[in-house]
């Protein structure tokens, strides 16, 4: 497995934990939970692991290994767009139909972690759906 | 507009060189190994300058190696 599929796993580990952990804790704690979202901040620590230990003329990544996180990088880019413009155009359908005045404070947050976290996420998983597409999911 | 298959002769040109492992390959072509079975396997085109790699690292001619 190359370090670049290594470094997918890793994210997709640590988004669903945290999701887990926060699905889990906020119906309890409530607005106290929301600490717990701290938890994506570990995807931070996914360029620094899975370093590649190269021997003497071994490239770490090729054209190839561009092209797939090229194609990662954009479908992330494009569920991250998609999912930014619904989650900001909720708060107005909430306050047309509820014929609330103001939105919570909390709400700005949530869409920009989320959001965040829809771009990770979706790169991660067309990461690893693209090298399984193209073929040598061998060993390394 | 219609996508022309590529072939290719690494697995036979490989076998020809005293079975050159994938990594050897790999390592003159300056790629990863999976990109080389990937290609092997016709699961990925190369780009120009990584089939004249290919080509140079068997000290063959671009189209002994790569043809449609």
């Amino acid at each position: 497995m190359l370090p670049e599929q290594k470094r997918a796993w890793f994210v997709v580990v640590i988004i669903v934990i945290a999701l887990a952990g926060v699905a889990a804790v906020v119906p309890f704690a409530g607005v106290r939970a929301w600490p717990a979202v701290g938890l994506f901040s570990l995807v931070g620590l996914a360029p620094f692991l899975f370093r590649p230990k190269l021997k003497p003329g071994e490239v770490a990544s090729d054209e190839r290994d561009q092209k797939i996180l090229l194609g990662a990088t954009l479908g992330g880019f494009a569920a991250s767009h998609t999912w930014f413009v619904l989650a900001c155009m909720a708060p107005w359908f909430f306050c047309v139909f509820r014929g609330e005045k103001a939105i919570s404070i909390q709400v700005l947050p949530v869409i920009v972690i989320s959001d965040i976290v829809v771009w990770l996420l979706t790169r991660a998983v067309s990461t690893l759906v693209l090298y399984r597409r193209e073929g040598a999911n061998g060993a390394h | 507009m219609a996508r022309t298959e590529i072939k290719n002769e690494i697995r036979r040109l490989r076998f020809d060189r005293d079975e050159m492992t994938q990594e050897e390959l790999a390592r003159r072509a300056k790629c990863t190994r999976q990109t080389i079975i990937a290609i092997e396997a016709g699961k990925y085109a190369p780009s120009l300058e990584l089939a004249f790699r290919i080509a140079r690292a068997f000290g063959k001619h671009i189209e002994e190696v790569f043809h449609s």
